[in-house]
Order: structure tokens, then sequence, then C-alpha cells
């Protein structure tokens, strides 16, 4: 059965930007595992030359007009961010300085 | 109990003013006040002051060509945003979230002159079927308090099972509105996808998720379908296909009518007393004429597999918004069940992985639909039950992960193809609620009305109430 191991949890819970506890990096392994075993059951099913389906609604293109419409203004968009500053939302640098 | 009467009753009743919506809502709140506490139905509940007053005004202003809902007070699931009204998603990232806009159901809802009670109990951003996985405490099953009460929409189900208010708005993904109304005894639908706009549903899986109506019979149902139904501008998904009277078909014969039995959904897994039960409605069935035929859905057998690794890869995407910037909490809120959901669908989708287990669950869908369409060509609908088991007790779900995702296997599947599926109580097992699926073609609920009408014409198990009402 596939095991999914404390480094795997680790690598991707860094990836989805979830910090973990040790305690909970072993549960979720575990826990894990016997869901990822039981979906090794698709393992040798055939399907080559068959189209993956992303969407079930068979129109296309459900679009309105482009006429813009009175949105949000600045007081209600930053109305729930506890992270502002003079009107703009405030997160941590990404790019570095060079 | 004047909310045990049908909306269509309720309306009259407030259209010849004997009974007041002021009636209605001090009904609502003495029946959360007297029950609520020990069933945990309600997250959010709005200030009854408030209420009464918007229910004055409401039978002020009632005219003749008012809604069948007007001035009926109801509850919506915690997962739609109502404009600067708290909503939570059933988890403490959202603890302090006033949405700045109200989801379009809630629009049409609210506008058709209903009055809003509260935001209901769910399991956080609907991962789970059991209404445990919140941190609102978990809810309890009004039949039996020991036991789940279903989910995720398990706060809708159990105010209308207790009769807090006549009817609710739930959403539903892979059972989420089928699950909870088959183990509280009421009626509920999950509509086509693309039948009902999805803008300000809090999303789970983007390419499933169904908005639909909760209630106490098919027919309500069929009224709130008309209402909420229709092309949303705001909503690419949402469709073209124009909106029916549901309720005009109700009382149309199935004479002739053929309905398939899915071999896959009726063997081993299911609980004995559950499938007895269900099999004892296709009788009733046949009494109404029509004809019973067992069909094939082979790769329906992998059905939670496909339909887990697809709703969790979608779900790791959707839940990447909450970075506590623009709203909500740091991301370690999380529970400890929707943790392990990102992660499962962080690695499905992941280089190396994604080839053989998100890419390939999505042929796999491609497989399903065609399985699906085949067996349709025989038959006008399919009978199916809901769950494997009868209601769990509490905890049993949400401390065994595969047990509790191998609940999904009859709906999920359904979810997958985008098909609508009524769920309605189709009799009891050990005291227990059990209803049936009846699923039909895309953009066919009209039928699936009709069936589940006639149905609810020839049985009762609809109007039974839970023992905790003491009657």
């Amino acid at each position: 059965m596939t095991k999914i191991s404390t480094d795997t949890v680790k690598v991707i819970s860094k990836l989805a930007k979830l910090k973990l506890t040790e305690e909970q990096i072993n549960k979720f392994a575990l826990d894990l595992s016997s869901i990822v075993g039981q979906m090794e059951e698709i393992k040798n099913l055939d399907v080559k030359n068959i189209a993956e389906t992303a969407r079930v609604i068979d129109e296309e293109n459900i679009l309105r007009e482009d006429i813009i419409t009175p949105s949000f203004n600045q007081e209600q968009a930053l109305k729930n961010s506890k992270s502002i500053h003079n009107g703009y939302f405030l997160v941590p640098q990404i790019l570095k300085d060079d | 109990m004047l909310i045990d009467k049908s909306i269509k009753e309720l309306s009259s009743l407030l259209k010849k003013k004997e009974i007041s919506s002021i009636d209605l809502v001090r009904e609502s709140y003495s029946q959360i006040e007297k029950l609520d506490n020990k069933l945990h139905s309600f997250i959010t509940i709005r200030d009854k002051k408030e209420t009464l007053k918007e229910a004055e005004v409401k039978d002020k202003e009632r005219k003749d060509e008012s809604s069948i809902i007007y001035g009926l007070p109801f509850s919506i699931k915690d997962a739609y945003c109502t404009k600067n009204f708290r909503t939570t998603a059933g988890n403490k990232i959202l603890d302090d979230f006033y949405p700045p806009y109200s989801a379009t159901v809630y629009k049409k809802i609210i506008n058709s002159g209903s009055i809003l009670i509260g935001k209901n109990n769910m399991d956080a951003w609907g991962h789970g079927g059991s209404t445990e996985n919140t941190d609102y405490q978990p809810a309890h099953n009004p039949w039996d308090l020991t036991r789940i009460p279903g989910g995720s929409s398990g706060g809708p189900a159990i105010a209308i099972s207790t009769r807090m208010v006549p009817f609710s708005i739930g959403e539903d993904t892979g059972g989420s509105i089928r699950n909870p109304s088959s183990m509280c005894n009421i009626s509920g639908l999950k509509v086509t996808y693309g039948r009902v706009s999805r803008l300000g549903n809090i999303a789970y899986a983007s390419s499933l998720d169904s908005v639909g109506p909760m209630a106490k019979s098919v027919e309500d149902l069929s009224f709130l379908l008309e209402i909420i139904s229709g092309k949303d501008n705001y909503d690419s998904t949402s469709s073209r296909k124009q909106v029916e009277n549901y309720n005009q078909i109700l009382g149309e014969p199935i004479k002739g009518k053929i309905i398939g039995l899915p071999k896959e959904f009726f063997r081993k897994g299911l609980d004995l007393k559950a499938k007895g039960t269900i099999l004892k409605a296709t009788k009733i069935f046949e009494k109404l004429g029509a004809k019973i035929i067992e069909v094939n859905l082979p790769h329906f057998i992998y059905g939670v597999s496909i339909y887990y690794l697809i709703v969790l890869s979608e779900t790791s995407s959707n839940l990447g918004r909450y970075d506590s910037f623009r709203y909500g909490g740091e991301r370690e809120l999380f529970s400890d069940e929707t943790k392990k959901r990102i992660i499962l669908g962080t690695y499905a989708l992941s280089a190396g992985y994604s080839d053989k287990l998100y890419k390939k669950a999505q042929k796999l869908r491609t497989v399903l639909i065609e399985e699906y369409e085949n067996a349709l060509k025989k038959c006008n609908v399919l009978l199916a039950p809901v769950n494997p088991s009868l209601p769990s007790k509490i905890g049993e779900l949400i401390n065994d992960p595969l047990k509790n995702i191998l609940e999904d296997l009859y709906t999920g599947t359904i979810s997958l193809v985008g098909a609508p599926s009524l769920s309605i109580p189709a009799g009891f097992a050990e005291g227990l609620p059990v209803g049936m699926q009846i699923i039909g073609k895309k953009f066919g609920e009209a039928e699936l009305f009709q069936f589940g009408y006639l149905y609810q014409q020839e049985t009762d198990w609809h109007k039974r109430l839970p023992p905790i009402l003491g009657k």
C-alpha cells in the first residue's frame, strides 16, 4: 500500500502553507496513507484515449454585457482585513530588494 | 404548530390574514429557544426584536401578487455570504467575517419577501457528512441526540425537521443536502450543476458545488426551486436554460415510466435494514404504475476514489485564498480534518503525482458520465440509497477517516456527473430515518418532483415528527 511518509507530509504542508505540529505530521501521515491506500483501487483501470472532464455544464461562454456597474467601495473592500495601511492591504514582502 | 404546515398553506393563511408573519417568526424563535441548545442547528441567530420588526413590515406591505414565500421565516447554511451579517463557513478563520455582498440565492429569497432567522451549522467548508467538523459545536440528530444529523448541511436539516423554519437553503457537493435530509427525515434537492447561481457560496469544489433547497416536502421544494433558479450574470457556470414552473407537473401520473435501480448501489456495504426500507419504496412506485428494472453503472464502484481525488484537489486550490490578509484569520485555524484534505488535494495535484491521481480521476469522471447517460437511456429516473449506513453515533465517523469518506459513495458519484437528485424520506429502520434518492437527467428536476410528489401522496414518512418535539 502506498504510504504517505512524514517527510511527504512536511513537504506538501509547506506547499499548502500549513504549519503542522510534530503530532499532526505523524497522525496525518497515518490517516492519509489509509485514504491513499483506498485510492489505489483505480491504479489498474485503463483510461488510455479517454479525455478528461473538467466541467459538467455543456454551455460555453456564459458571459454578461461588458458594462461597468458599481462594485465595492474601498472601505467595504478593506473592512474585513486586520492588515491594512493607508487604504492598502499590507502583505509580507515576497520579492527581495537587490 | 404553524410551521408544520406546507408553504402553500402558510401562504394562504397569511393572505387571508388568519395568521401573521409575526406569529410565524415568534414560533420560530420559540422552537429555537426550546431546542437548539441540545441540537446546535444554528451558528448565528438574528436579533429577535429586529426580526419581529421586519415581520411587522411584511404583514403591512403584503400584496395580492406577493410571492408564495413572502413573510415566511427561513434559515440558510452558513456557507452563503449575507451582506454585513456574520458568515463563518463553520470555521474560526471566518469567525468575524462580515461579507460586503450577498449570495445571489440569498438575495432571491429575500427579494421574494422571506425573513432570515439565522445561519445554520455545517461541516466547515463542506468538509464532512456529519456536521461534526465544525468550530461551533457538533450538531445532534433530533431523532436520536447521540447520533449525527448528517452533513455538511446538518444545521438546515435539523431546523426543518424540528419545525424551527419551514425551509432552508443548503449546499451539496457530494451529498451535503441529500445526506442530512435522509438522516433528519426531510426533503432536499441537489440541483443539476448550473441550475442555481453559486455566486456568494463559499466554494468547496467548484466543478461540483450545487446550491439547493431543503424543506418538509417535494411540493415545498418545487416552489423554492422556481424562485432560486436561473442564469446569473455573476456566475459564468449558471445555465441559460429556461426555469420551468416546477409546481405544475405535481400530480401528473407516472404510469408507464421506468425506474432503474443501479446494481452497484445495492450490493454489500449498504446497511441491510436501509436496503429493505428502500426496496419497500419501490412497491409504492409499482403501485403507481411505474416499472422497476436493474441498470448497471460498472465504474461507480470506484466512485469514492474518483470523487475524493477531484474534490480534494479543487478544495486545496479554493482554500488557498484564506491567506489572512484580505479577510479571515490564520491558516492554523483550519481543523485537522480540513488540513488533511488540503494536504491530500495538494499531493494529488503535485508534480509526479497529478497524472496518476488527479488527471486519472478526471478521465474516470468521463467514464462515469458515459455510463450514467447509457443507464438513463433505459429508464426515466434512477432510485438509490443515500447513505451506506444509518446515522452513526457522534464521534464514530470523524475519528475514522476512511469510513468517513466511504459514506459518500452513492451521492458523490452522482455529483460527478452533474445530475439532479432528490432525497426524500422512505421510512425508518431501528427508529432512525432512511431516505432515498430519485436521480434524473440533467435539468430534469421536474420529473424528479413528479415521482417524489406522488410517493408523498401515498406515504406519510415525511410528515413524521422527531420525538424531541414531544408530539
